[in-house]
């Protein structure tokens, strides 16, 4: 047992590690959340855990897939939002805190972009039946 | 878990703290704006039989009365944009003046909670 939960972990390693490749589009995201939700967690793989590595609360280690699903929506348009110059860069990772995720976009004026950020972690939230904040902050390097 | 009268007397308390702090800390202002709205909403799902402990499970049950049209997706985004403006005041050491743009938003948002949660 101890050795397939091994695996899975290793496999999930491995999407993150896709998940942050620059190259990857958005389909080929889509493709790999899809396909390691039934690998990635020991419970649905396994049935009952008997031993569950501790996480950092910062890190997400298993995208849901509601979450994966919302995520390609929250880039797609962060992607928009950049072309438009309102954002200089996002975060390609969501961080989780106290049962919410959240995802952090940049730029050089927060102000001009932070209402349509709350607009878009409201309705992805509501589409998706899982909390999503769009965060912003100012880009230093901006 | 407090009642809901509890969670209802602590939001108006926070408010009222708010208030006091924009002459002092706009960041702390609208960090207290946020929890009066947390403390608002927490008495209203207490009231509807919710038991949450996480800032997830609000959400979620407020996801949950949103799709049951008991409360409008207005007054839903209105409190994600409370919790986020929290979140930048508390963590992202902007100055007074970036700030004060956020606060104005903070008491908008409070606002529209409030026209369907009253304090």
């Amino acid at each position: 047992m101890n050795a397939a939960i091994s695996q899975s972990q290793s496999n999930y390693g491995e999407a993150l590690a896709y998940f942050y490749t620059p190259q990857s589009t958005l389909r080929q995201v889509l493709g790999l959340a899809y396909f390691y939700t039934p690998q990635s967690t020991p419970r649905q793989v396994l049935g009952e855990v008997e031993w569950h590595k501790p996480m950092p609360p910062s890190e997400v280690h298993f995208l849901p897939p509601n979450l994966s699903r919302a995520l390609i929506d929250a880039f797609e348009a962060l992607e928009g939002l950049k072309r438009k110059g309102l954002i200089t860069r996002y975060d390609q990772q969501p961080f989780e805190e106290d049962g919410v995720y959240h995802l952090t976009a940049y730029a050089k004026d927060p102000n001009k972009v932070d209402s349509e950020l709350g607009h878009l972690s409201a309705q992805l939230s509501l589409k998706f039946d899982v909390p999503l904040y769009l965060l912003v902050s100012r880009d230093p390097d901006a | 878990m407090p009642s809901p009268e509890a969670h209802r007397k602590q939001a108006r308390h926070n408010q009222e703290v708010a208030s006091q702090l924009e002459a002092v800390a706009l960041d702390w202002a609208i960090t207290a704006y946020f929890y009066a709205a947390a403390h608002l909403v927490r008495a209203y799902l207490a009231e509807h039989g919710y038991s949450f402990r996480t800032h997830g499970d609000v959400d979620k049950h407020l996801r949950e009365v949103v799709n049951n049209k008991l409360l409008s997706p207005a007054a839903y985004q209105a409190y994600v944009n409370l919790y986020r403006n929290g979140l930048r005041a508390r963590y992202d050491c902007e100055p007074p003046e970036e700030l004060k743009a956020v606060l104005e938003t903070t008491k908008a948002c409070l606002e529209v909670l409030t026209a369907e949660l009253p304090l």
